[in-house]
């Protein structure tokens, strides 16, 4: 008995000793592959890698057909994805087609995406301003970092007031309230206001440290854009201001129309003088342009040695193609006629018939195989694979745009008829596109409505057209596979998650 | 690892010590049955003392006793009997079965009862009664055996998926949905790999008042698997073999190449290019029929002392799919002894795992289902794809074969599980328990295409992971039993501590020189040095940390009383909620034992039972209650370099915790003309609040579109049935027959909290079909298919819809223009089964129905439609019968929503036993599963299903579309006993 009570006396010693343990009823969890929040944001470098976040929310979305490139382009008279009746299309059981057809309804991919492009941007934006500000690190370029983000929201907040209109405003992350909708007048006040205010903070001129971030000369561009927009977005004309921006990135004397248009959107176009606002895409790192999956045809596989799928989707309108004259070099944008293979052959579908694309579209829901011509304006890098986008970085606003935009606010705020200022502006471009001055535009010959056709030609598929045929009154007009269409068509509707998520939000008119 | 699991082996023998026993006077008998057979691993017992004994295999005992001492003798399933022992020469006991099974051992989590005493709804599947067949997974033994427990294996044959269980409906929408697995104590013990001949019993705790003594993971019911223990004396040797082979369930649902060329001529004339000229039947070209293999070797011994059970098993399943299989070697080694005069016992049990598995690829046989039946399999001039017929410009439409022949997809497993447990009798009422069991999981695999992998687009792509999965368990407790007077108390309590530790190691890279190397030398893709290879490496830790305690007491075993507290705390929750308190009470009432009906003579049991309890849930993933950086999945161009993006993980949620469940049950147990007929009835209401679901947030102000939050509740409530007959009890033949009845009906209560910014009001699903398919509406039961009405077709090929709210549009997409065509949830299920003893003959078999719901025929949405013709790909021979002039788009609605009630013949099996001498056995035996089901529905078979609720990839009552074929198949095999 005795030795019985000694071994209960070591079972209970046991016992106690392990119940000692601190771990007995701790249950912090343990971080390994992510780390605590409080614990971050404590270094310029951790600010840096912050940052990167806000500006990584653009990949993808910003040139992704279910993204800005479907709301922006493929919505417009440049582009569409025609039902084909043989081989594979792009088809996505008839989202291009009503998406081209301005049957918009809220709960489509594209006005979903866009939208996070805007407001995850926004949000990634005031989440690192506030942790930047609140950083106990010291460093010389913190403003210039606070400063540049409200930059780059105030691009995405420019880019939410032409796609929504009235949307909701947060520039505080502490502030958890539920945003209040604004009018796009309001909203207008408080993006210029933000973008006016942090100018003398950002970089004044473009270098390769800021190559793909918010300096100087991309707010003139933005507010540029606002100005020129202001009458049809908010009623009142700021013409004025917008010719002043534009001039303040022309007299910066850093940018200039390179010589070949197809630089600056060839596989690396980094060092093209022209554009001003650049996302910056690499095929290993950063995920984005998916142009030849949308627009070749698979035969072309072969071509560019590209092993990921292709779609055979996205051709040019054949009216838009029509805006082209023959001798424009920017002509050379499309494909068009026999493709060859790289040596040289000529190139057959899979039933042996040649590979000819057509200009025409012999019906917008009965296309046949290689109806439409092909965008082969962004130059395609070899050896795509599966799960790979191209490498080109993608320009937001370029130099030639600014010069058009120029022309266009001295037009308009010359009653419709150009200056001779305005024309000079235009033929800068015209000449690059021709190589002479035999296609000038007079001011006789230079309307809005060819001003309007000329932009079109230079910033096909650029992602302006949107803009630009509201902004001339064209938006509602019938063109290829589109009727005329509703003027609450103008704004996309809030996405539906938006409006289930904040019970504040009102559905755009007309939806 | 053989050779640590030899070293480990060898430190549990040297662990054990050798007690010797001084002799006594003693007395000699023999246990037989009814039928006079010996009985063997009867316990005998002097009553009052712990001397004790188990008979031999002739059903001999020895035991040292005197005059006037009381004799006890149990086995399970039989009635225990007392003798004095009066001083004869040599006792010989005739033990009777105990119908109605009131003594049987019902395990209840941290012990056990008998079956009188239970109060909760809890049933006990015993080995005999397990299905019969080859299973890849213990689960398959209870398929079908549990009111109110539905399993599904909607992996159709494949030998590596595991089934989905689910208890009494569902009662989570985002959180785990499978039980708790116990084995032997030991919490998430792997059990796919556990010889199903060693598991004596599977008990299901269903209810909340059974089951929340496992507090926070208790709500989808807890699975106690219960494993053979050593039989005392002579060694004695088990095999158990079989051989099994599977068939095709082959339902020609698709166009064979005569038919093609057939609908061309009919309907497509113009296309003759459709027409490839051969005649290839896919999925023979990707299937075989299999040969699957069984052993399994157990030696079992030892004294009362100390005892051993070893076993080894070994299970090589081929696949119906070519290169899919499945290699399990698992030897496991359980000690037992007693020591310190048999106050301290304590168990040992190590069980090793080595799973080698080839994974198929389910896509190939998508790909063989759908594919055109005139192309031809090879294509000698096509020196690019290797010589395989390849159609190039059709994205997404595979070659099987090649796809079957350049893929390489593995994985090597191992799994470890220790597990000690020692009581000590401090009192002879009181005993201290100290339980620990340690479960590892190691995997090794990776996967290689070869540059002529249709698609593959790269020269060659190799992955490689490895993942170490390790949980510990420490339960220190006590064990107190008491009776008195007609009083008998039971209170156990105890502390729990739980850590679950999670590693994972990946890689990719592609672009190889050459295919030779498969993913075994996966640094020499050139996708590594030009910056396109992938790595990751993570790893997590999550805790559990319990108190528990239960009081069981009964008067007289006729008033029945059990009540039962967990305070436990999961690290995944946030700071506000960690801990949380899981009560649970039941009571229950032995009518039979009160005078009024003892009397009453074919009433042979009674009893009444209620229980109320508590149960959570906290499958979730780790950390989502923290504010934590993660580094982002793209990159930022920062001064000429692309440098990382570091971002909030997720939204945070300080107030995440768990789904709480309280369920109320009541239940009958009966049984009538002397146990002849029996069984029980229950009904339950089970209520699951703060259910987990994401829901949409604005941006901003938060980071994320979702926050993970508890909002809403569901309810489940539901009958279950039991009824069992021993119809024939005569010595040559005997016959029992069981029903089993499942009904249950759900209802979601609340799905949004609009004072908290939770505004959902409804959801449609959408399995990445074309529209959504699925309304999930406040109010409403889960499952509710709702689609456009299908009232025929137009003259321009079109579908003609019904104009539901009658506005003169026809809007699919909306729910005005839509009706609920069906319920993907059965209205209710049943089992029966038959089992018959004629002399040396057994037969049993075991038929399993659902009935009432409806699934989506997911088959039919995509491929009874000409548009895949066109482009040059098989349909559904349906497509010729139901609606031929369609021509309209691939879309759902009712046309595809069937009634998919059905009946199988889950198994036959008909065995012959040969008594040998010295109660040695030899038994043959042949079983068919799944002989035939009988059912309207008219896609591959109705449980080709997900059983599961998932919002983003698919949903109950939603085919897979590539799934393993269903198969029939027939085992033959033998139990030796010596």
């Amino acid at each position: 008995m005795l030795l019985i009570m000694k071994q209960i006396k070591y079972f209970i010693v046991v016992i106690a000793c392990v119940f000692s343990t601190a771990s007995c009823t701790k249950l912090d969890e343990e971080l390994f592959s992510t780390l605590d929040a409080s614990e971050f944001y404590k270094t310029e470098r951790e600010c840096i890698l912050a940052m990167g976040n806000a500006y990584a929310q653009m990949q993808y979305r910003g040139t992704s057909l279910w993204g800005l490139m479907g709301t922006e382009t493929l919505a417009t008279d440049e582009a569409c994805c025609p039902v084909r009746t043989q081989g594979t299309y792009l088809n996505n059981n008839g989202l291009w087609v009503r998406l081209n057809q301005h049957n918009f309804v809220a709960t489509m991919d594209p006005v979903g995406s866009s939208w996070e492009f805007c407001f995850n941007t926004i949000s990634a934006c005031n989440q690192v301003i506030y942790q930047i500000g609140e950083s106990p690190a010291e460093f010389a370029k913190k403003p210039n970092m606070i400063a540049e983000l409200k930059a780059l929201r105030a691009f995405a907040y420019y880019t939410a007031i032409d796609l929504y209109g009235n949307i909701p405003v947060t520039l505080d992350f502490t502030d958890v309230s539920l945003p209040q909708q604004k009018t796009r007048a309001e909203v207008f006040a408080i993006v210029e206001k933000e973008l006016l205010d942090n100018l003398s903070l950002l970089e004044e001129k473009p270098s390769a440290d800021y190559y793909g971030r918010c300096t100087r000369p991309m707010a003139y561009a933005v507010l540029a854009k606002m100005y020129l927009n202001a009458e049809k977005w908010i009623g009142t004309p700021r013409y004025a201001d917008a010719i002043t921006m534009c001039n303040n990135i022309i007299q910066l004397n850093s940018y200039s129309l390179e010589p070949d248009y197809f630089k600056n959107f060839q596989v690396d176009n980094i060092s093209s003088k022209e554009n001003i606002w650049v996302l910056p895409y690499d095929r290993k790192v950063g995920w984005g342009l998916q142009m030849h999956q949308y627009t070749l045809h698979p035969a072309q596989a072969s071509v560019y040695n590209i092993s990921s799928p292709i779609w055979n989707g996205m051709v040019a309108s054949p009216d838009f193609y029509a805006l082209y004259n023959s001798s424009d070099k920017r002509i050379n944008s499309w494909m068009v006629g026999q493709q060859y293979d790289a040596s040289g052959q000529p190139l057959k579908t899979s039933s042996g018939a040649p590979l000819v694309f057509t200009p025409s579209i012999s019906g917008f829901q009965t296309a046949g195989e290689l109806d439409g011509v092909r965008c082969k304006k962004w130059q395609f890098p070899t050896g795509l694979q599966t799960n790979q986008t191209m490498d080109n970085d993608w320009a937001f606003i370029r130099y030639a745009d600014i010069l058009l935009m120029k022309a266009e606010a001295i037009m308009r705020s010359n009653g419709g008829t150009p200056t001779q200022e305005a024309v000079d502006e235009v033929n800068k471009v015209r000449e690059r596109a021709f190589g002479n001055t035999s296609n000038d535009y007079t001011t006789a010959t230079l309307t809005l409505p060819e001003l309007l056709n000329e932009r079109g030609r230079e910033l096909a598929w650029e992602g302006h057209r949107r803009q630009d045929l509201i902004r001339f009154g064209k938006w509602q007009d019938a063109w290829f596979g589109k009727p005329v269409t509703a003027a609450t068509k103008e704004l996309y509707p809030i996405p539906s998650t938006a409006l289930l998520a904040n019970s504040n939000l009102k559905q755009n008119t007309g939806y | 690892m053989k050779r640590n699991f030899l070293i480990a082996a060898l430190c549990m023998l040297s662990l054990i010590w050798v007690q010797v026993v001084a002799a006594q006077a003693s007395v000699s008998g023999k246990v037989t049955n009814e039928q006079g057979q010996p009985l063997s691993g009867v316990n005998v017992v002097v009553k009052g003392t712990s001397n004790g004994t188990n008979t031999g295999q002739d059903g001999s005992f020895t035991i040292p006793v005197q005059r006037n001492q009381v004799l006890v003798f149990s086995l399970i399933g039989h009635e225990s009997q007392e003798l004095t022992y009066k001083g004869e020469a040599s006792l010989a006991i005739r033990m009777q079965v105990a119908y109605g099974n009131l003594e049987e051992v019902v395990a209840v989590g941290y012990g056990t009862v008998t079956k009188k005493e239970v109060t909760g709804s809890v049933v006990t599947v015993k080995a005999k009664d397990f299905n019969k067949g080859d299973m890849s997974n213990p689960m398959g033994l209870i398929q079908g055996k549990v009111p109110g427990l539905t399993i599904t294996k909607s992996g159709g044959s494949d030998p590596n998926a595991g089934f989905q269980i689910q208890l009494r409906g569902l009662n989570t929408l985002s959180a785990g949905k499978s039980p708790l697995i116990i084995v032997d104590g030991i919490m998430d013990a792997n059990i796919a790999m556990l010889d199903p001949n060693q598991i004596e019993s599977i008990d299901v705790l269903k209810d909340g008042s059974a089951a929340a003594i496992y507090g926070t993971r208790a709500t989808n019911g807890v699975i106690l698997i219960t494993t053979k223990r050593a039989d005392i004396g002579d060694v004695k040797f088990e095999i158990n073999n079989f051989v099994s082979t599977e068939q095709i369930i082959e339902n020609n649902r698709y166009l064979s190449a005569d038919e093609y060329r057939a609908a061309i001529a009919q309907y497509y004339p113009a296309r003759t290019y459709l027409d490839k000229g051969q005649d290839t039947k896919w999925m023979d070209e990707v299937t075989r029929t299999p040969i699957n293999q069984n052993y399994s070797f157990t030696a079992s011994g030892g004294t009362r002392k100390i005892n051993y059970r070893a076993n080894l098993y070994y299970k090589s399943d081929q696949s119906i799919l070519k290169n899919a299989s499945n290699r399990t070697i698992t030897p496991s080694i359980f000690i037992s002894q007693t020591g310190l005069n048999d106050r301290l016992k304590i168990d040992y049990r190590l069980i090793y795992s080595s799973v080698k598995r080839k994974l198929g690829n389910y896509g190939v046989l998508g790909q063989a289902t759908w594919r055109n039946p005139t192309e031809p399999v090879y294509d000698p001039t096509n020196v690019v794809n290797a010589g395989y017929y390849t159609v190039s410009t059709a994205s997404g439409y595979l070659n099987p074969v090649a796809m079957l022949d350049q893929e390489k997809n593995e994985r090597d497993d191992q799994y470890v599980t220790g597990d000690i447990n020692a009581s000590f009798k401090l009192l002879s009422e009181l005993k201290l328990i100290l339980h620990g069991s340690y479960n590892s999981f190691r995997s090794f695999g990776g996967s290689y295409k070869t540059k002529y992998f249709p698609e593959v687009g790269t020269d060659g792509y190799a992955t490689a992971v490895s993942n170490y999965n390790a949980n510990y368990l420490f339960e220190p407790g006590f064990e107190y039993k008491k009776k008195f007077n007609g009083h008998s108390v039971q209170v156990i309590g105890g502390y729990s501590y739980y850590e679950n530790q999670n590693n994972g190691l990946s890689a990719l890279n592609y672009n190889f020189d050459l295919d030779n190397f498969s993913y075994y030398n996966i640094g020499s893709g050139y996708a590594l040095t030009s910056g396109l290879a992938g790595m990751s490496t993570s790893k997590s830790i999550n805790k559990l940390i319990a108190f528990y305690a239960r009081a069981i007491y009964n008067f007289n075993e006729k008033y029945l009383l059990s009540a039962s507290i967990r305070h436990e705390g999961s690290s995944r929750f946030g700071a506000n909620h960690k801990w949380g308190n899981f009560p649970a009470v039941s009571i229950g009432w032995r009518l039979n034992e009160e005078d009024f009906i003892r009397n009453v003579k074919w009433i042979n049991n009674l009893k009444l039972r209620i229980g109320y309890g508590v149960t959570g849930n906290q499958d979730i993933s780790n950390y989502l209650s923290l504010s934590r950086i993660a580094v982002g999945s793209r990159q930022f161009y920062y001064a000429g370099n692309w440098i990382n993006s570091y971002r909030p993980a997720s939204n945070p949620n300080p107030d995440l915790k768990w789904e709480k469940k309280a369920e109320y049950n009541a239940g009958v147990d009966f049984g009538f003309l002397d146990n002849r007929i029996y069984g029980s009835i229950d009904f339950y209401l089970r209520r699951v609040s703060d259910l987990l679901w994401s829901y949409a947030v604005p941006v901003p102000p938060n980071v994320y579109n979702s926050t993970y939050a508890n909002v809403g509740t569901m309810q489940n409530k539901g009958v279950e049935v039991s009824l069992n007959g021993d119809i024939i009890r005569s010595k040559d033949l005997t016959l029992t027959t069981t029903v089993n009845y499942t009904l249950n009906r759900n209802k979601l209560i609340s799905f949004s909290d609009p004072g908290r910014g939770y505004t959902l009001q409804y959801l449609k699903i959408n399995p990445a079909a074309t529209t959504w398919t699925q309304l999930v509406l406040e109010g409403q039961p889960l499952g509710n298919f709702m689609a456009p009405v299908f009232l025929g077709v137009n003259g321009s090929g079109g579908a003609i819809y019904e104009d539901v709210n009658k506005d003169g549009t026809i809007n699919q997409e909306s729910e005005l223009d839509r009706r609920v065509v069906g319920n993907a949830y059965p209205k209710f299920e049943l089992g029966w089964n038959v089992s018959m003893q004629y002399k040396k003959f057994d037969l049993s078999f075991f038929f399993r129905g659902v009935f009432g719901q409806s699934l989506l025929n997911y088959e039919r949405v995509f491929y009874e439609n000409w548009t895949p013709f066109l482009s040059g790909r098989n349909i559904l021979k349906s497509t010729l019968e139901n609606y031929p002039t369609y021509t309209g788009i691939t879309t759902y609605d009712s046309r595809y929503v069937e009634k998919a009630s059905f009946v199988k013949l889950n198994n036959v099996s008909l065995g012959y036993t040969m008594s040998l001498p010295k109660g040695n056995s030899l038994r043959f035996y042949a079983t068919g599963q799944n002989l035939f089901t009988i059912t309207n529905y008219s896609g591959a078979d109705p449980e080709a299903v997900i059983n599961d609720f998932n919002l983003s990839t698919a949903t109950a009552g939603t085919e897979n579309l590539s799934y393993f074929p269903f198969t029939r198949t027939l085992t033959f095999g033998i139990n030796y006993k010596f």
